[in-house]
């Protein structure tokens, strides 16, 4: 038995189906442009808070919760002031951020207006190499997987160090993370501006802080799961934390810090920071004061033409940013601790 | 693998593609392969569970058709039952009837020391084991040869838009059509595509939107509100039946794509007048199997009533026991058995009723039937949702108090614009609905001109992915 058909109702069959896509392609790509990620939690509040404000800050600081809960914007800013070089600084730190997702940041943020930026100053921080299950299918891991952060994601897994399960498994994750932000996957609420899980007020955003500027210190937190993770530090992790600093102290790598930097690893920092400049920004590449050695990262940054490396993971050169009283837990400063971080930082940055 | 995922995406144009380019000879083998590891992405070890339901019913299917004696036949058909509904009992019912027994000699201070087994239900297994059955009974009632290609009878239990969650498809149905040489048919592919668009509507945008409300109110139903708890309920009511005909539409929609003819599980069952109605719109391979293989050979209707009614009583306990291994789905079960008893033993009342009310009763009696049967049929999801008999009767108390709390109707991920948005598409849907109950809808689509049509498809395509919920949820009946 046979059932036919003739090729030419197979080739019209085929024309449709292209135009089809076509059109779906045609509308996907004019809903991106209208896309300000108000659906990600914490990203989609800074950019539009940015996008608001064109004019309120030239200087951004970009990076990981480090970031977000060490760098007080006011603080820089009366500093800098005070240097006789006044900037309007915006922290620009999302939790759980590395690279390439902060390269992506970076970019957005930049790109947001045609204003000239003074001062962009990045988180050094290793390319994760490997994907966190619990965050794979976030609208927030979806979102920066634009093409290149994507072909980069992909290789930063080839060339890393996991099993090739594992390593096939989080290329799979990339490229399907990838597909789905093309195809804005249950995107419509982010689109229309109203997210979810919407704890905006008519006053601040939680991730704006009470000044809008970006910073909301640790102890400002008022959620149990902060308190717990507190109580935590207080009733059982000082003996960790020390055990930690004894490691740094003697320049054992952490175990999730990135062993092997590459060449490639390198070309994508590079050229994040040629895109700041372009923007007319000076870059300055700040390792906050963690407890990562990161050491071969800032070796080979510090061979980055024309770019200016901080380093603050030194507990002997900073020894007041290691002291248990100012930390909230053990990977983070609390808001005495932060202030005194954003000091120092601004005292290097304004010094020069 | 689920249908909606991103791996099925990836997967089935490959299948469909490799399919087409493959000779007809070695088609089978392609389908089987891909069958299986369609299976497998799920967890691999599992698929030994299919290959001995295969080879055992494949070799007492043949043992049958060559038994000289009515009494070997009966033997290799007793194997073959033993063996499906063994494998059965084993994974789905062990466990279920070990705590039962344990509850009741526990009252009685009896020490009973059988120990619950530690193992996880195979996917589908309540589909591909009575695909089987009906084979083997087939075979038996002469209705069918015995199938003589091990690998087109593997295919025929594992086929892949079937295999997990259905339609239960017949033999006499399915295994011919694995002979025919499927050339690429533009018309059945363009079809094929439009009822998996449809699917993914059902399934994304409605179904798995709906599951998030519903979840929140029946995972902890003391806690609700009584409005909450009716607004889940029929919100259930929604997801389920969105959740089910969405995946059989996907499931019929790729194998049409394929060239395959598969049967249609549901038709429009909200739509229904009567409960009995329902059934033969509701999930229509399982209820055509029930009547076949249970109902009939144990009397069927042309018995007396009080005989009818027990019939329909076993149908329906045995249905609700086959959708799950709780008290709950019994419960379920029962519940539209005893619908059904009460319908058939009513109808000379409510007609003669109907008569006294005269043109007015004519004219509102379709509407009506419909709602009170939607009614009913919601009424009986509690049981089939509830986690427990205790549950059930918890949410049937409060839904008496339904406005006396002043709890928001939102919970945490389902706020208001998603409810809204969930009636819209919900009002979508019937609207649809209406269209196909009043006519062809694929001849409404003809109508319009071929531009337009591409334009409403692409449109459905790019509601689908704006707004569908892409956690991909499992459909929930994969755990039957």
């Amino acid at each position: 038995m046979r059932s036919s058909t003739s090729s030419s109702s197979a080739g019209r069959f085929g024309v449709r189906l292209a135009a089809v896509f076509s059109a779906i392609c045609a509308a996907l790509a004019a809903l991106h442009g209208i896309d300000r990620y108000a659906d990600v939690p914490a990203v989609g509040e800074k950019l539009s808070h940015l996008e608001r404000s064109p004019e309120r800050y030239d200087t951004l600081f970009v990076g990981s919760s480090y970031v977000y809960r060490e760098f007080d914007p006011a603080l820089f800013d009366a500093i800098s002031e005070a240097a006789g070089d006044p900037v309007r600084s915006f922290n620009l730190g999302i939790p759980g951020m590395d690279p390439p997702e902060t390269y992506w940041l970076l970019d957005r943020a930049l790109a947001l207006s045609n204003r000239r930026w003074r001062l962009v100053l990045i988180e050094l921080d290793s390319l994760r190499s490997r994907v966190r299950p619990a965050n794979s299918h976030t609208r927030r891991f979806e979102n920066w997987h634009d093409l290149p952060r994507t072909l980069a994601s992909i290789r930063a897994v080839a060339e890393g160090t996991a099993p090739r399960g594992k390593k096939l498994k989080d290329i799979g994750t990339h490229t399907e993370a990838f597909f789905r932000r093309l195809a804005m996957a249950g995107r419509w609420r982010g689109l229309i501006g109203i997210p979810l899980s919407s704890e905006r007020s008519a006053g601040n955003s939680p991730s704006l802080g009470a000044r809008n500027d970006g910073f909301v210190s640790l102890d400002e937190e008022r959620a149990t799961l902060f308190a717990m993770r507190r109580d935590w530090y207080d009733a059982f992790e000082e003996d960790r934390y020390g055990e930690k600093l004894a490691a740094l102290k003697a320049g054992v790598e952490s175990e999730d810090g990135e062993s092997a930097v590459t060449d490639f690893e390198i070309d994508l920092l590079r050229s994040a920071i040629e895109r700041a400049r372009v923007h007319g920004a000076r870059v300055v590449l700040v390792v906050p004061p963690c407890l990562a050695t990161r050491a071969s990262l800032i070796l080979r940054a510090k061979a980055i033409e024309g770019v200016w490396v901080l380093a603050f993971n030194d507990p002997e050169r900073y020894p007041e940013l290691y002291d248990p009283a100012l930390r909230f837990d053990v990977g983070h400063l609390n808001a005495r601790g932060a202030e005194r971080f954003t000091q120092l930082l601004g005292e290097a940055v304004f010094a020069r | 693998m689920l249908f909606n995922s991103f791996h099925f995406l990836v997967y089935f144009p490959i299948v469909a593609a490799v399919y087409f380019l493959l000779p007809h000879r070695v088609r089978w083998g392609w389908l089987l392969a891909a069958s299986y590891y369609f299976y497998m992405c799920w967890k691999p070890a599992y698929v030994a569970v299919i290959w001995l339901l295969t080879l055992v019913d494949y070799i007492a299917g043949r043992a049958i058709g060559a038994a000289p004696t009515l009494a070997r036949r009966r033997l290799y058909l007793g194997i073959s039952l033993a063996s499906n509904l063994g494998l059965l009992f084993f994974f789905k019912y062990f466990n279920f009837v070990n705590e039962t027994l344990r509850a009741v000699t526990g009252n009685f201070d009896i020490l009973y020391g059988i120990p619950n087994l530690d193992v996880i239900l195979p996917l589908g297994i309540s589909f591909h084991t009575f695909q089987a059955l009906n084979y083997t009974i087939d075979v038996y009632r002469g209705e069918r040869e015995p199938e003589r290609h091990l690998g087109r009878f593997a295919l025929f239990i594992a086929f892949f838009p079937q295999l997990v969650a259905g339609p239960i498809e017949r033999a006499g149905h399915l295994l011919p059509q694995f002979l025919v040489e499927h050339r690429f048919d533009a018309s059945l592919a363009a079809s094929g595509l439009r009822l998996m668009l449809w699917g993914f509507f059902k399934k994304l945008v409605i179904a798995d939107r709906l599951a998030v409300f519903v979840n929140a109110v029946y995972d902890d139903p003391s806690s609700q509100s009584g409005l909450r708890l009716v607004v889940a309920t029929y919100a259930f009511a929604y997801q389920i039946y969105c959740d089910f005909s969405g995946y059989s539409d996907i499931a019929v929609g790729a194998a049409r794509v394929l060239g395959f003819d598969l049967t249609r599980n549901f038709e429009r069952p909200y739509f229904a007048q009567s409960i009995g109605m329902f059934w033969r719109r509701w999930h229509i391979s399982l209820s055509t199997w029930f009547r076949d293989y249970v109902f009939i050979p144990i009397g069927g209707s042309r018995v007396g009533s009080w005989r009818l009614a027990f019939n329909l009583m076993i149908v329906f306990l045995v249905s609700g026991l086959w959708h799950g291994a709780n008290w709950t789905y019994v419960a379920w079960g029962g519940l539209h058995g005893a619908f059904m008893v009460a319908g058939i033993t009513t109808v000379a009342v409510r007609g003669r009723c109907w008569e006294a009310l005269g043109r007015a009763g004519r004219w509102i009696r379709p509407f009506v039937a419909r709602v009170v049967t939607f009614h009913l049929v919601a009424f009986a999801w509690i049981a089939f949702r509830a986690a427990s008999l205790s549950d059930i009767g918890t949410i049937v108390a409060r839904m008496w108090a339904w406005a006396d709390s002043s709890q928001p109707l939102a919970v945490p991920g389902f706020d208001g614009l998603e409810l809204a948005a969930a009636i819209a598409f919900v009002v979508v849907l019937e609207a649809v609905q209406l269209v196909q109950e009043r006519g062809r809808i694929s001849a409404a689509l003809g109508r319009l001109p071929s531009v337009a049509r591409l334009a409403l498809y692409a449109a459905v395509a790019l509601v689908i992915l704006l707004f569908g919920r892409f956690e991909e949820r499992a459909f929930i009946y994969f755990q039957f």
